[in-house]
């Protein structure tokens, strides 16, 4: 299909890069559904009961295995598909990504009309993973090479997208769900394949809009800066090549680690802010600081990294280390002298950071490795992200019933977890600090022109 | 990092910034009027825009008047840049408005 080719792709003379942000947003904004899935859950362990579980009803634990492959296959397709998509350009990308979330969503609403749990692990959680690992990555090389001036606020602005999908996701299901459901029937079937069809369309509108840099082509008045940063590269390192530096398995932990600190609270958040403060915090009130804790890690992620285009990269990642560890021990003192605000405060922080170190990290991968193939490096580091979602709910859970095990208060049982993922932080430090500009002799050697003609005739 | 970034310059490719910013404020100000005035026992639709307080039909107007401005005379650039991210945009300032009303009702 010549309509999804690169070639059909390059932008004409005139065309605003500002068009490529919302082409982005197109698909992140769909497939931060992702983050919204849990209010299916419910309503899916009533599937044969409507007014509550019957028997042979899915099972809560069973269900959360649908957001877990979708996230464990996000992280492998990213990796296994990244020079796919970076060779094949953003449109064919996109378009793929679109093809694999509308038909996991339809093969989804078929497991639940079937009432099989395997067909839904399949639609969702496997060819819906697809989709979020491509489409996570198809907008990211494409943002560098139009924004070689901002490249951190040009990704944190499409990345920021996948953390608000949520937002447009989760009311849009619930109100589905209350228009399709009857006596007879809970309404999720009906609302996954009308959710496909939006997401579809939705979707395709990026993949029509978005355009790839002519060849030579700079923002007007762009001027490369005259003396070169030691650790921004004007060279290229092959995908596969990157795996062969300590920078990329460095920046692995500095991702991997940061994203452990943050989304065992995300989990958690909830129950913990009730569990620290009892009686003073109640359900509702944590649903909102959950609501909260969304917002900022929407927000975190284009600020900080629009705020590493100023500051430089490792020094963003430092703040986040540093701060983080103070604000992770701040919290059992926010937690015993009872300071609800400190503690809101606290994680609001927190949470922002750890959107921010998703949002950063391709800027960072840009200015150790170029801009070539950033899109495929990015994907391959997204295994970190699959790693910390085992990492950081485990260590939270695990570490809380074990104090509450022994007999600790409740109230106290998240203490040491805190001090311990300070220390991850500390960890996530001293893995940044050794981050050095990569090796000349990891460099590619036929720049730039020939790259992109053996790029283009490899497709 | 670049010596020469700057704000201004970011926003001076291939358009006017007034033509797209504009339309777009106005855009928000139309879809911040209408929520502001919905009603879930409208018997018309707008009824709560219609009946409402002169603020809300203020915003309403100069609003239409904005995006109008922005969509006439704007290039074809600076149109496609305002459906772009009106087409995104209002989808997300929706659901970050949903989310902090939540969130707000909930703390009370």
């Amino acid at each position: 299909m010549s309509f999804l080719a690169r070639e059909r792709t390059v932008a004409a003379p005139g065309y605003s890069r500002w068009m490529i942000p919302p082409a982005a947003l197109c698909v992140h904004l769909c497939i931060g559904q992702a983050y919204a899935f849990s209010v299916f859950n419910l309503p899916m362990t009533k599937l044969l009961g409507i007014s509550q579980s019957a028997p042979d009803d899915w099972k809560l634990t069973d269900l959360g295995w649908i957001f877990s492959i979708a996230i464990f296959v996000l992280g492998a397709s990213a990796a296994l598909f990244g020079r796919w998509v970076e060779e094949g350009g953003p449109r064919r990308a996109m378009f793929t990504a679109a093809l694999c979330w509308a038909s996991g969503f339809l093969i989804s609403a078929a497991g639940v009309y079937l009432h099989s749990l395997w067909v839904v692990y399949f639609g969702y959680g496997f060819i819906g993973g697809i989709a979020l690992g491509i489409g996570y990555i198809s907008p990211v090389s494409t943002l560098i090479k139009w924004f070689p001036d901002r490249p951190g606020m040009a990704t944190g602005m499409a990345i920021m997208g996948f953390g608000g999908g949520a937002f447009i996701a989760s009311p849009l299901s619930v109100w589905l769900m209350a228009h399709f459901s009857s006596s007879t029937h809970v309404g999720v079937a009906e609302t996954f394949i009308v959710m496909g069809i939006i997401y579809f369309c939705f979707m395709m509108v990026g993949a029509t809009i978005v355009r790839v840099p002519a060849p030579g082509w700079a923002p007007e008045g762009y001027v490369a800066p005259a003396t070169q940063r030691k650790l921004i590269t004007t060279n290229n390192v092959f995908v596969y090549e990157a795996l062969k530096t300590p920078q990329f398995w460095l920046i692995w932990w500095v991702l991997c680690l940061n994203v452990t600190a943050g989304i065992g609270v995300i989990g958690q958040a909830s129950a913990m802010s009730q569990e620290m403060f009892p009686g003073r915090i109640a359900a509702g009130a944590a649903a909102g600081f959950v609501g909260l804790m969304s917002l900022f890690n929407m927000g975190g992620r284009f600020f900080w990294a629009s705020m590493s285009d100023l500051l430089g990269r490792k020094n963003t990642y430092f703040i986040f280390f540093v701060l983080g560890t103070v604000l992770y021990s701040i919290v059992p003192f926010a937690g015993g002298t009872g300071n609800i605000v400190l503690f809101v405060i606290c994680f609001l922080v927190i949470i922002s950071m750890y959107g921010g170190g998703f949002a950063t990290v391709p800027a960072y991968l840009k200015d150790m490795f170029g801009t070539q193939y950033v899109g495929a490096i990015h994907g391959l580091l997204l295994t970190a992200w699959s790693m910390a979602g085992i990492f950081g709910p485990v260590i939270v859970n695990y570490m809380r019933q074990y104090y509450v095990d022994h007999g600790v208060p409740k109230a106290q049982a998240y203490n040491t977890t805190m001090y311990v993922m300070a220390v991850l932080l500390v960890v996530g430090f001293i893995c940044n600090l050794l981050v050095k500009a990569v090796h000349e002799r990891h460099h590619m050697k036929d720049e730039p022109a020939n790259q992109t003609a053996a790029a283009m005739g490899a497709e | 990092m670049t010596t020469t970034s700057s704000a201004d310059r970011l926003l001076l490719d291939a358009v006017r910034p007034a033509y797209v910013v504009v339309p777009l404020a106005g855009l928000a100000g139309v879809v911040a009027a209408t929520i502001w005035t919905l009603q879930d026992t409208a018997a018309y639709p707008f009824q709560g825009l219609v009946e409402g307080g002169f603020v809300e039909k203020l915003l309403f107007g100069a609003g239409i008047i904005a995006l109008a401005w922005g969509l006439i005379w704007g290039n074809q650039m600076e149109r496609k840049l305002v459906f772009a991210w009106g087409f995104v945009g209002i989808p997300l300032a929706l659901g970050v408005y949903e989310t902090l009303l939540n969130a707000l009702k909930l703390f009370q």
